[in-house]
């Protein structure tokens, strides 16, 4: 089963915002409830910024404003503990631009999420959370939220923590910790991203800055490491359960030496920016069992490639198999494992050049680390000149693939043109939307809309 | 009612609409909760909306009435003023306050003889837009007539960075100065964030041969060093004809 989802609500039919880099939590003790994010505007340019929930699963959604700071954010991301209902978000804020912790005990009533973190100069909030059900800390919610801290340069990289987030006034125990343990070029990359297990261990990969190159100020060496704790970040030290045999570190390099080109302002990738792309994720089955992706260029200075790269690690992070999937002039990978031991990969990846070049968002499953063809679904395939950027992200920074059980859910952004050939597995519009004129329409079904980017819902269970 | 009661609600909703209530004790939206105050109105005219939010007539809103006024019932007409609560397959609002249909009407009526240039509302929204941009001016450091003669990139020292402002510097060719310790005529670097980020991307950035009147800011913080003045807002470039409004409000 596979359904893809429009998720602009009938009543927001007008909407022509680039809605960018969504994010997407599931409730896990009640899978039908969920809540994602985007660049998404408040409609009214109110003083809270929006949510889009649903409470049937996905097929149907509403935006409401409960997001303090402004009417939209400037990054943010999402997560339900795994009891209790809590949602937490990690975001910067659109006023002040401040890392922002949020916690509300109820997403689907109207009340504004309360401020548990109020600080400055940060990048990036990427949002795990999970119940203990286990250890001292049974029925407690653990959040994990991995961002890139410019107060603790040139060390960045970092875990913003709480072992008990979901009561108690703020900051309820949330404080931050570096994870990054060697020298870097000045910062680390923006991406850094938490997988949480059941059993304690939590992961955090991130990308350390080495040095820059001299092919060009944007032109930076990075590798690819990943810490572990064993005690729901609660060890001693934190975080340093995982040496690097190589120089006996904390924090295993799984990649070493790799160029990218970080490019801020500018979209060499079918309107889209490159350089920062980061995914970590853990078998709910098995903690020692974890999975790594990101994008770097092949090609070093003279290459134009984007290439994705996933590798996987059997042995708690100690050890890592070389590439298992490479994807070339691909970003936004997005990586889940199900309750069946399936793994899940969504990217988004630019076929073509020039004006017939595509933006194709895929998902590939595979239950044998890609050594033999992975199941394929194309989710959706749109040219990649429009509607033209307005702005930067013009997809996102990143997307959102995440298991609830067997069940696959995510979350793209990617061009709303209502077009059957661009969703071969089909669609579902909420918007008003003309499939045999290619047109979106006003909530009155007249008036002309022009083509923009929207938020997509995905959800794929494996089964018959 | 007076029209500042009008200006007062306008300035504090996102909607303005005409309506006749449809329903009481009723919602067209799953998660907004009924209570008595919940009426579901069918729109006879929106006069004011959002771009992104039309209210065609006839299009059923659920309306939380604000516990400060008298409920509704139905067949009751009114013209609410409200902000959006939940937007899904229909639309939900909060009431922020509530007038007769012919009050609005009756406002600012045009000359004998001859229709007004504007609605009524459109009126009162300009007058509102107005007065932002004088509260936006108020806090300027420096308010001068100029034209852009040349924009320059800021050499970027540090490394990359996702939300880099990417500065560049637009010098003015100043020969107004209506506030600030400038000179006129002379030429004025101004700062501004060049960047196409998320962060930045509403920020205003100037164009070449570019000229009004402009509103300036004390750059602050390290940026300092690269121009005394930076422009930040979409509202800081203004049609130079704004130098004798803001003269009329005492600036």
């Amino acid at each position: 089963m596979l359904r893809i989802v429009n998720m602009i609500p009938r009543s927001l039919s007008g909407v022509t915002g680039q809605d960018a880099e969504p994010n997407l939590a599931v409730n896990p003790e009640n899978p039908l409830q969920m809540v994602a994010t985007a660049f998404t505007r408040d409609p009214m340019n109110g003083p809270l910024a929006p949510v889009f929930v649903s409470q049937d699963g996905g097929a149907t959604w509403s935006l409401r404003s409960i997001v303090p700071g402004g009417p939209g954010t400037a990054d943010i991301s999402v997560g339900f503990g795994s009891r209790g209902g809590a949602l937490y978000a990690g975001i910067l804020n659109f006023t002040t631009f401040n890392l922002n912790v949020l916690r509300t005990a109820n997403p689907f009533a109207l009340t504004p999420m309360t401020v548990l973190v109020d600080r400055p100069d940060e990048d990036q909030p990427w949002v795990t959370a999970l119940t203990a059900r286990s250890g001292g800390n049974v029925d407690r919610d653990h959040v994990y939220i991995g961002h890139n801290d410019f107060n603790v340069t040139p060390r960045t990289a970092s875990v913003e923590l709480s072992r008990d987030a979901r009561g108690g006034p703020a900051p309820s125990g949330f404080a931050t910790l570096g994870v990054e343990r060697r020298q870097t070029v000045g910062q680390d990359g923006p991406p850094v991203r938490t997988a949480a297990h059941s059993d304690g261990t939590v992961y955090v990969a991130f990308q350390r800055w080495v040095r820059q190159l001299p092919s060009g100020p944007n032109d930076i060496s990075m590798d690819v490491v990943i810490v572990r704790d064993d005690a729901f970040g609660g060890g001693t030290p934190p975080f340093r359960a995982l040496i690097d045999p190589g120089d006996g570190n904390p924090g295993a390099r799984v990649a070493t030496d790799r160029f990218i080109r970080f490019t801020a302002s500018t979209g060499p990738l079918g309107q889209e920016r490159i350089g920062a792309d980061l995914s970590v994720t853990v078998d709910p089955a098995d903690s020692a069992d974890v999975w790594l992706a990101w994008c770097d260029r092949i090609g070093g200075a003279q290459g134009t490639d984007w290439t994705l790269h996933v590798r996987h690690s059997t042995d708690r992070g100690r050890t890592w198999s070389p590439d298992v999937r490479t994807v070339t002039n691909a970003k936004n990978p997005a990586l889940a494992v199900n309750s069946q031991g399936l793994v899940g990969l969504m990217f988004q990846q630019l076929f073509g050049a020039g004006p017939a070049a595509r933006w194709v968002t895929q998902l590939e499953t595979t239950a044998d680390a890609w050594a033999t063809a992975p199941a394929n679904f194309v989710l959706h395939s749109a040219t990649a000149s429009s509607p033209p950027r307005v702005g930067l992200p013009y997809l996102g920074d990143y997307i959102r693939l995440l298991c609830v059980d067997a069940d696959f859910y995510g979350v793209f952004s990617g061009s709303n043109l209502p077009a059957l050939a661009n969703f071969p597995n089909g669609v579902t519009y909420l918007r008003n939307a003309d499939f045999n004129t290619q047109t979106l329409f006003k909530t009155d079904n007249a008036t002309r809309v022009p083509v923009s980017i929207d938020p997509f819902f995905v959800h794929h269970y494996p089964g018959p | 009612m007076p029209d500042a009661t009008i200006k007062d609600l306008l300035a504090r909703s996102g909607l303005v609409f005409t309506g006749t209530v449809d329903e009481a004790g009723a919602s067209t939206v799953s998660d907004v909760p009924v209570d008595e105050r919940t009426v579901v109105v069918r729109v006879g005219e929106a006069l004011h909306a959002p771009g992104e939010v039309d209210l065609p007539p006839g299009a059923r809103v659920t309306v939380q009435l604000a516990d400060s006024l008298p409920p509704l019932g139905l067949g009751d007409e009114a013209t609410f003023f409200a902000n959006g609560v939940v937007y899904g397959e229909n639309l939900a609002v909060a009431e922020v306050g509530r007038v007769s249909p012919e009050e609005v009407a009756g406002m600012s009526p045009g000359h004998a003889g001859l229709a007004p240039a504007v609605s009524p509302m459109s009126a009162v929204i300009a007058e509102l837009a107005l007065d932002e941009v004088v509260e936006h001016a108020r806090g300027a450091d420096a308010v001068v007539r100029g034209q852009v003669t040349g924009l320059q990139v800021v050499k970027r020292t540090g490394l990359p960075q996702e939300h880099d402002p990417l500065w560049w510097v637009a010098t003015l060719h100043v020969d107004l100065v209506a506030r600030g310790g400038l000179a006129a005529p002379s030429e004025v670097p101004v700062l501004y964030a060049n960047s196409l980020d998320v962060r930045w991307r509403r920020h205003l950035k100037p164009k070449a041969g570019q000229g009004g009147l402009w509103l300036l800011h004390g750059t602050q913080g390290e940026a300092a060093v690269l121009a005394q003045f930076m422009v930040i807002h979409e509202l800081d470039l203004q049609d130079s004809i704004m130098l004798d409004v803001l003269r009329d409000q005492g600036m």
